[in-house]
């Protein structure tokens, strides 16, 4: 089988070949590095707050008039909520600090229809764009259309990561022995002339190996095992690419015991190395059914705080103007409390988005008192009863258009087809 | 509609004949029951009481059962109009006749069109001439593993070994009944006991107890006084290994009892039925078991032990209570999803992925009265009653003032547990569940993923995707299979060692290739085979198994060391594994990273194992028993020495066989590729000796001085530290290059 064969076979299978490890990243106005064969354009970090988290207590806030309010939205009074710019916010946790500090470039987007209220699906829903299964996440979609063949393209700490083996993922482990993996053919990673093998041994071997590749694909016709080389064969081209990562990595990484933080900082250190376009960053306990306020708001804390850590941390490196980071869960939360004083799953949630070509200090939708979604005019974006509800779908036709990848080979595999476009980030 | 299907229905020769079975999966059930309908008329729904009431995909059999409701509605007419047309237009203008749905699909709609079909087609059925031969037909251009080849291949998955040359004669001679005789032997070896248990894990997650006193701290401190018995051993290196040993006989014991229940070839059943928890000599003093032992310090001994509560099987174990924990507010209903995931084969999320409105959401107590939310919840909240005697920590303490009145009974379905059983109400629960149907189902669908890595296809929900014909017919096609292999199951008393030999003989495991190029087949056909075979990256643990059967060596420094490959300070989480605690999912395609980690696999164990294996004797060598370092291939001129040569071809056939599982002859490509990296390989050290450039010596970590397991040192004679003819390093290259192949990386 000739390569132009492999090709089309592999397409059909829902593949393609890596493209090589350089690319310059979408054609928008971020600034330019000067490594060659490396990922260089925006980093996008998708920020997943797992188990539900609840818009009331963050950027849409409700509140209650006063004490005697039976059923009331949240315990504080809605005449203590806060702006920041544009943006209204619950009093609450972390809140006041993460607002004032980052509305200029914080855009919102509340009254989410999210049509369900299960954990896989809503989640599956945020971050693919589509409620039934099988797209891959937008984090993935990015990836294999930029920098398919990275060693640690698309990075994951959890949340909906679902690939479609369109790109592999990498989850982090002891980064301490990221160094003996970098330099694979070292006896000794630290002594350059520590080799297992001659370096004309090591050529022979390489292209004993890419015969063997050859021979093999030619051979095995099987969707799925073509699918299985390619996936050796791609993750083959990158392998070398991860001795940059050694460079990056903070020494010692944070402890503070934020979950985010070392996650922000292995990935931002992937990024600076060139080997990573997209990133998935996740942490649990926002699936309050019980003591919901006492419970609820200091992971909302920790999640702002971990988000506020990753952008410093991304000026430390000098990157801040190349990060996308867009925050997200699996859904809201019901109105008002439970017996337990829990809030249970509610198919109504936000979103917030901020960094490279995101326009802050911007609310978009809203929601009624009980946090039911209302609908936008689709050209101004404002609540108007005749307009559309924000969906999923809506939001991610316009990340794709925003990271560049519209159009593009992997985009068109899972094509989003909603009704209207909304100008979520024009 | 658009799928082709309609260019014949009654007549031959006008096209492609659809049979009524097609029809109604294709252009009724997918796009229009399984979508609108069901969400009712479901056995828990809202219209589980009508005469329409249907199964969703995680029932065996479902179509077949749904396509005979839907005809006898279809049948049955009302002033001259099918129901099933009648009905979910709201009486379409025939008065008395309403749909408590209001209307679902309006007259004239695509929808009703396709209904209208159906009706008529059931009127006037046609049958097809490969009605009965789908599942043939399906396989007929796919090439199967042969009797050995299967062996091999679910010899290393299940006992981590190579099939011995008598159990590859066995199946050559006595085809898939000795395959059947072989695996019956193999899954009496202990390795088969451990796969088990790792199987089990990768669901219940219980080994996320396994270290320090996680799983002891899970006993009550009242129930279990003894709990932390090893605190009386005086001896300090003592204490601290009775109290590893301790914890990890509580945290096992789930997995024990799995493992029990299958080496003593009990019915798979009784994992859910057990009336008693699995123990050894130290769970039981913790327990405060009364239970005798042959060797009061043997951790392997482990003994059934009732602990004078109502045990049901894995449902009742204290790990598994707490591993599934619950909250007041949440009341079980965690619990009672992962029994509908683990052991209904049924994933309750599923449920309430039709598109629901929060608007509509209004009700008092919409978890019972709200269709959107009761579609989960009547399923959910019965079986959650049903763990009420279990509390937040996993302690037996029967509910004061009894369950909560604002549920559904506690109970399965419609079943309510009855009075007298309430005290016990897991031991009722676990017959109604091991009863069910899709208990069969559940065990072959995890039979499954544990041989072949790959989850088990769900049925396609989007008609207008452009693979879901095919996929669907995947999905068919499986699911016939896997209701062939349940009923093998029932039929030998839920003996789970026959769902094994089942799948392993299946053409869904045995699938290795197609006979046409992909390229010249319809599209349809290709996504069809989207799925097929199993081109599986091996696991850490499945890896780390073959290394050790196919070089006599594991991977680790020391043979009193870790596996790299299972420590999860080195590989573990990098090369996809879980620790069942933080990281419980794995990661089944390859990275740069995992490439790494099999890049360096690769090289250490070419390193580590190329001269060792040269001290032995040819005949008890695993790796080289054809050659010498000494068998040089060309002699001082350069001319070929023809015996040797063919000695170095034949060792090369032998790795391919033994590493890959390749049977290729000796002037094949794939030998002479492997020949010609020797030999390259070779000359350049030659050269690179008689000008300097290369040490007569071999690395240090690659010299043989010492035996691995003892750690003594050979006799001098026998130690190899010199590579005088640089054969060694040559051989090791072939190693590198064959470990880190794609297929020694996948099976």
């Amino acid at each position: 089988m000739d390569r132009r064969s492999f090709l089309k076979l592999t397409s059909l299978a829902g593949l393609t070949l890596a493209g090589g490890a350089a690319y310059a990243g979408p054609n928008l106005r971020f600034g330019k590095r000067d490594k060659a064969l490396e990922y260089t354009g925006p980093f996008f970090v998708f920020v997943h707050a797992s188990g539900g988290w609840d818009p009331t207590s963050l950027c849409d806030p409700k509140g209650r008039a006063n004490e005697d309010e039976a059923d009331p939205m949240n315990m504080y009074f809605s005449g203590d909520i806060e702006e920041a710019g544009n943006i209204r916010y619950a009093p609450v946790g972390g809140n006041n600090a993460f607002f004032q500090k980052h509305y200029s470039r914080l855009c919102v987007i509340n009254g989410i229809d999210m049509q369900t209220n299960g954990h896989d699906s809503g989640t599956r829903h945020t971050w693919s764009g589509r409620l039934a299964e099988g797209y891959p996440s937008l984090a993935a979609l990015i990836s294999a259309s930029y920098g398919r063949a990275l060693p640690m393209s698309y990075l994951s700490f959890g949340g909906y990561d679902f690939t479609g083996g369109i790109v592999a993922r990498t989850r982090s482990g002891n980064t301490n022995a990221l160094t003996r993996l970098a330099y694979p053919e070292r006896i000794n990673p630290d002594d350059e002339n520590s080799l297992y093998h001659s370096p004309r041994a090591l050529e022979l071997i390489n292209e004993a190996r890419e015969q063997r590749q050859f021979a093999l694909e030619t051979r095995e016709r099987l969707p799925k095992v073509q699918k299985a080389m390619n996936l050796l064969f791609t993750a083959r081209t990158g392998a070398d690419e991860l001795k940059r990562l050694a460079e990056y990595l903070p020494d010692p990484l944070d402890n503070s015991g934020n979950p985010l933080n070392r996650q922000a900082q292995v990935a931002l250190a992937a990024y600076r190395a060139g080997i990573s376009v997209s990133c998935n960053l996740s942490m649990g306990g926002f699936d309050t059914h019980g003591d919901h306020d006492n419970s609820h708001i200091p992971r909302l804390q920790t999640l702002l705080e971990g988000v506020d850590f990753l952008w410093e941390e991304a000026g430390r490196q000098g990157v801040q103007d190349q990060v996308v980071i867009v925050m997200g869960s699996d859904f809201g939360r019901t109105p008002g409390y439970n017996d337990g004083n829990g809030k249970d799953h509610w198919s109504v949630t936000s979103l917030m988005a901020m960094g490279a070509g995101i326009q802050g200090n911007r609310v978009i939708g809203e929601t009624t008192e009980r946090h039911a979604p209302k609908n936008v005019n689709p050209s101004n974006l404002q609540v108007q009863d005749s307009g559309v509800r924000i969906m999923p779908e809506h939001i991610h036709k316009e990340m794709r258009r925003l990271a560049g990848i519209s159009d593009m080979e992997y985009e068109t595999l899972f094509p989003l087809h909603p009704l209207e476009e909304l100008p979520l980030f024009s | 509609m658009g799928l082709g299907l309609a260019a014949c229905k009654d007549d031959a020769g006008a096209g492609e004949c659809v049979s009524l079975e097609d029809y109604f999966t294709e252009e009724v059930w997918t796009p229009i029951l399984s979508q609108k309908c069901i969400t009712c008329h479901n056995p828990q729904g809202e219209a589980r009481h009508s005469e329409f009431v249907l199964q969703s995909s995680d029932w065996p059999g479902y179509l077949e059962a749904n396509l005979a409701t839907v005809e006898s509605l279809a049948k049955l007419q009302y002033e001259g109009r099918s129901w099933l047309l009648v009905k979910p237009t709201n009486g379409d203008g025939v008065e008395g006749i309403e749909h408590g749905g209001q209307v679902q699909i309006e007259p004239g709609s695509e929808e009703y069109e396709a209904l209208a079909e159906l009706v008529e087609r059931i009127e006037n059925p046609v049958e097809c001439e490969d009605d009965e031969s789908e599942e043939g037909d399906f396989f007929a251009d796919v090439t199967m593993l042969d009797e050995v080849e299967t062996l091999r291949k679910a010899s290393l998955s299940i006992v981590g070994r190579l099939p011995t040359p008598e159990e590859e004669q066995r199946a050559r001679v006595e085809s898939w009944a000795g395959v059947d005789a072989v695996l019956d032997e193999m899954m009496r070896e202990p390795a088969f006991k451990n796969f088990i248990k790792e199987l089990y894990n990768d669901l219940v997650l219980t080994e996320r107890y396994n270290r320090d006193t996680a799983a002891l701290e899970l006993l009550d401190e009242e129930d279990y006084p003894n709990a932390f018995w090893y605190l009386d051993v005086q001896d300090e290196a003592e204490q601290n290994l009775v109290r590893t040993l301790s914890n990890r006989a509580v945290a096992q014991e789930v997995l024990e009892l799995v493992a029990h229940v299958v080496t003593e070839d009990r019915p798979f059943t009784e994992i859910l039925t057990a009336d008693y928890v699995m123990v050894n000599p130290y769970s039981a003093q913790s327990y405060g078991a009364s239970v005798s032992f042959d060797d009061q310090d043997d951790p392997e001994e482990w003994k059934e032990a009732d602990l004078g509560l109502p045990h049901a099987g894995i449902l009742s174990s204290h790990v598994w209570l707490n591993r599934f924990p619950t909250t007041d507010t949440n009341r079980n209903r965690h619990r009672s999803r992962m029994v509908y995931k683990f052991f209904l084969n049924t994933d309750i999320l599923r449920l309430a992925e039709r598109p629901i409105d929060p608007t509509n959401i209004e009700d008092f107590n919409p978890t019972m009265f709200n269709a959107a939310c009761s579609v989960c919840h009547a399923v959910v909240d019965p079986v959650a009653g049903a763990f009420q005697n279990w509390d937040i920590e996993g302690r037996y303490r029967l509910p004061e003032g009894g369950w909560y009145t604002d549920m559904r009974q506690p109970g399965f379905g419609e079943a309510v547990i009855p009075a007298g059983r309430r005290a016990e109400s897991l031991q009722w629960l676990a017959e109604i569940i091991t009863a069910d149907n899709r208990f069969n189902t559940s065990t072959v669908a995890i039979v499954y993923k544990g041989l072949t890595g790959a989850d088990p296809l769900f049925e396609p929900n989007d008609p207008a995707a452009a693979d879901y014909l095919g996929k669907l017919r995947a999905f068919e096609v499986q699911n016939d299979i896997f209701e062939q292999v349940g009923t093998a199951f029932v039929e030998g008393d839920h003996n789970i060692k026959i769902v094994f030999k089942e799948i392993i003989k299946s053409p869904l495991y045995r699938a290795k290739n197609i006979s046409a190029d992909l390229e010249e087949l319809p599209e349809e056909r290709a996504y069809e085979l989207q799925a097929l075979g199993t081109a599986r990256f091996l696991t850490p643990e499945g890896l780390n198994r073959k290394i050790y059967a196919t070089t006599g060596y594991p991977w680790r420094d020391d043979a009193d060391d870790q596996d790299y490959l299972l420590d999860q300070n080195w590989y573990r989480i990098f090369y996809g594994g879980i620790d069942s605690d933080s990281v419980t999912e794995r990661i089944t395609d390859p990275n740069g990273i995992m490439w790494n980690i099999a890049s360096r696999m690769g090289n250490e164990m070419a390193c580590a194992t190329t001269a060792r294996d040269f001290v032995r004797e040819p005949a008890t060598r695993v790796l080289f028993p054809y050659v010498d370092p000494s068998f040089e291939p060309e002699d001082v001129n350069g001319f070929e020495v023809p015996a040797v040569a063919e000695s170095i071809r034949r060792n090369i056939q032998y790795l391919h066989e033994r590493l890959f599982g390749e049977f290729v002859e000796l002037d094949s490509p794939e030998v002479d590729r492997t020949y010609a990296l020797f030999l390259e390989v070779w000359r350049d050290g030659k050269r690179g000796l008689a000008e300097g450039e290369y040490d007569n010596n071999l690395p240090g970590d690659c010299r043989a001085t010492r035996d691995f397991w003892t750690g003594m040192d050979y006799p001098a004679e026998q130690q190899i530290s010199a590579d005088n003819n640089y054969t060694i390093r040559a051989w090791m290259a072939v190693m590198t290059y064959m470990l880190s192949d794609y297929r020694f990386l996948h099976e």
